[in-house]
């Protein structure tokens, strides 16, 4: 086996292109007056048992990926492929051998909960759907799942709205690991907890993944969170992904505009260690005007007239790395290996 | 308390009931603010950080709240002695209050220039032309692009970010003294959270003004402050300046705090993470409210409750088994 059919093997996700528009609709007929376009061409792929990080700030498009990878939402466009295969235009039907596969841990735990349902029935379901009939077996793995993330077993006669929301957020997790998943997507997990319970909801998530060897796309807005747990990261703004690159890579060697101030954004830990910032001091731009070019535009403090004319494509600037400007690109050539 | 000193609150005790018994969501609160300067209150959701920075402009309705004790002196002034009338007079002109939520706290019928007309002409007489002129001065010094169209503007219109920046130009307009700012980044993306930081800065470098800045977000308090203090169970346990916090800080749970936060320097390695949760406020465990989560707990942590510890250089720390041992 080469090396590259080697690697495709591991990949367990690769998504191609994905795109989903929202109609903007205006006036009393309610015609559609724009299209709002919150996933604008998007690849990447993650490989088995790693972390792809997902970040951007708010209404960039994370959680319609998300939910356009679980067809939660029909895409407009691009291929999904899990474990080899296209699942985009499966029906409902065949999906359903894929859909246990996949899990989502949301940021809310609370409102995926069903607060008139013990938190073992919710966990319960899961292994129903395993097709686990015989329950005391149900019960046996229930005690487990409740251990495997470091709950008592009397919490599964309790109600969500008796524990806090890092307990919720523990009960979340089981839920998804009941069916025994191979992929987690994390939608900002840990953005709603408090320092001290996302360093154990962040441990937690890691020793899963050590243990069953779990794949997570892990959406989040704060890139210390992303820069510690995650092995590649891709930069998402208005509805297309900017940059895409090994983690270490992305914090070493940030080449997109976009991407530089996010990180330089970052509030550091250490005094001393906060420069000031040359931010733009604009906010950002209407995004219902539609543009030409690159979508960074109107923000970028290195715009000139080309970024305006000129498609914007995802250029590989280094092993694993891309991005989307021009500019970024020309500094310096590719140095592929 | 130095002459340099434009707030300072004392002992500060603010309880709420809770069933039959009583909530001590702020139990014995010291601090101060001096003049030009910036302090961040910080710590996790539920210390009670909203609760004293509501005390001190009267915001906390009573009842249900209760002010248990406590002394809060603004320049000169006794704040909790003042009638109702001169406490009005005091909010707005000398201390202004920024909100988390910027949406709740505008009004969605009204137009941001009347919002910020309102705020200036509560304490001042002005003619309509210069109101105007003052507004758009004020958008401007918040860095508002385009301020003569925004005003005409209602808030829905606005981002989160320009919708703070308008409660900072309402806050500035009319030249507090003291700026108290609860979570005014907490909800916004963190290239914003950076412009609405650097705007701070920046007014502060222009004119004389001091800042009490509330948050749980150890990174804000490291870019903004000046001098820390660290809440805990409605406690301060630790403050310091920035320097002395971040490197070396002398109270298990701030030291827990920064060992807990991520970052890709950690990569690899095991996050520490403090056991359990934050007690509710009312069934605080006796003694050190600290005590079950801290590794270095004695049988008498259990027992009293412990006393500030000084370090020096105005760095304290109310945690008197480490400071016994803080030579070893
Ligand atoms: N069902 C829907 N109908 C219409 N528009 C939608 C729908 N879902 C999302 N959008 C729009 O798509 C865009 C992307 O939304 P999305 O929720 O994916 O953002 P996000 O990156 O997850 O943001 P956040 O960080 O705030 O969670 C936004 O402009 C949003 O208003
Ligand atoms: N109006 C109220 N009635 C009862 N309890 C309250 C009220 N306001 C605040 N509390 C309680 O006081 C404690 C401190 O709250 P708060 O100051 O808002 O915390 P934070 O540090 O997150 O700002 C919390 O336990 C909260 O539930
Ligand atoms: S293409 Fe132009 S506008 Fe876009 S990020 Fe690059 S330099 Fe900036
Ligand atoms: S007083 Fe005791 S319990 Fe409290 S912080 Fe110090 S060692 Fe820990
Ligand atoms: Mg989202
Ligand atoms: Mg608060």
């Amino acid at each position: 086996m080469n090396s590259k059919t080697n690697r495709a093997n591991h990949i367990i996700l690769r998504v191609e292109g994905l795109k989903k528009y929202f109609p903007v609709r205006r006036g009393f007929f309610q015609k559609i007056a724009a299209w709002n376009k919150a996933v604008d061409g998007v690849s990447f792929e993650i490989q088995q048992g790693k972390t792809l990080g997902l970040v951007g700030e708010s209404g960039c498009g994370k959680t319609t990926v998300a939910r356009l990878i679980l067809k939660l939402l029909e895409s407009d466009a691009g291929k999904i492929v899990f474990r080899g295969t296209d699942i985009s235009k499966l029906a409902e039907n065949d999906m359903k051998l894929y859909r246990k596969d996949m899990q989502i841990v949301f940021q809310d735990p609370y409102g995926s909960l069903n607060p008139r349902m013990t938190v073992g029935l919710s966990i319960e379901e899961g292994l129903r759907i395993l097709g686990i009939k015989n329950a005391p077996k149900r019960k046996e793995r229930l005690e487990k799942l409740l251990q495997m993330v470091g709950m008592s077993p009397e919490s599964a006669d309790r109600y969500p709205h008796e524990f806090s929301g890092g307990q919720r957020q523990r009960i979340g997790i089981a839920r998804a690991l009941s069916v025994e998943p191979l992929l987690i997507i994390c939608d900002e997990p840990v953005s709603a907890l408090d320092v001290s319970i996302q360093a154990q909801i962040i441990n937690l998530l890691k020793d899963l993944q050590d243990r069953l060897g779990l794949s997570y796309l892990f959406i989040s807005h704060d890139l210390n969170v992303v820069g510690y747990l995650c092995n590649t990261i891709a930069v998402m703004y208005k509805g297309c992904i900017m940059e895409f690159a090994p983690a270490e890579q992305l914090f070493e060697n940030p080449r997109h505009p976009y991407t530089i101030s996010l990180l330089a954004a970052i509030p550091d830990p250490e005094p001393g260690n906060t420069p000031d910032l040359h931010l733009p001091e604009r906010d950002l731009p209407d995004s219902s005007i539609p543009i030409f070019g690159c979508s960074f535009q109107g923000r970028c403090t290195l715009e000139e007239t080309r970024c305006r004319e000129e498609r914007t494509t995802l250029a590989q600037v280094g092993e694993e790395h891309f991005v989307r400007c021009w500019k970024a690109a020309q500094n310096k050539i590719p140095k592929v290996s | 308390m130095t002459n340099d000193t434009l707030l300072s609150v004392k002992d500060l005790k603010v309880y709420f009931p809770a069933g039959d018994g009583i909530a001590r969501a702020v139990d014995g609160v010291s601090f101060e603010v001096r003049r030009d300067e910036t302090v961040c209150l910080v710590g996790e959701s539920g210390c009670g950080k909203t609760v004293s920075a509501l005390s001190i402009l009267r915001l906390n309705p009573v009842p249900p709240a209760e002010i248990a004790g406590g002394r809060i002196m603004f320049d000169g002034q006794s704040l909790l002695k003042l009638d109702e009338e001169s406490m009005r007079r005091l909010r707005g002109k000398h201390i202004a209050m920024v909100f988390q939520e910027p949406l709740t706290s505008l009004n969605p019928v009204f137009t941001i220039g009347d919002q910020i007309g309102e705020a200036v002409s509560i304490h001042e007489n002005i003619g309509t032309e210069a109101l105007h002129r003052r507004c758009v001065q004020l958008l401007k010094s918040v860095g508002m692009p385009f301020p003569e169209q925004r005003l005409k503007d209602y808030p829905h219109q606005l981002s989160g970010g320009q919708r703070q920046r308008v409660m900072i130009a309402m806050a500035l307009a009319c030249a507090p003294r003291l700026i108290i700012a609860d979570e005014p980044t907490t909800a916004l993306d963190v290239t914003v959270q950076a412009q609405i930081l650097q705007l701070f800065k920046s007014i502060q470098k222009k004119r004389s003004m001091s800042l009490l800045y509330i948050t749980h977000d150890l990174g804000v308090v490291a870019n903004i402050a000046d001098r820390v203090y660290v809440m805990y169970a409605g406690a301060i346990v630790e403050q310091g300046n920035t320097v002395q916090i971040f490197r070396h800080a002398c109270h298990p749970y701030t030291q827990g705090l920064l060992a807990s936060l991520p970052s890709r320097l950690k990569r690899g390695k095991r996050l520490y993470s403090i056991p359990g949760v934050v007690p509710n406020p009312a069934f605080k465990p006796k003694g050190c409210p600290f005590h079950p989560r801290c590794p270095y707990a004695e049988p008498v942590c259990r027992e009293e409750f412990p006393e500030m510890c000084d370090y020096g250089d105005g760095h304290l720390a109310r945690c008197p088994v480490l400071f016994d041992k803080r030579d070893l």
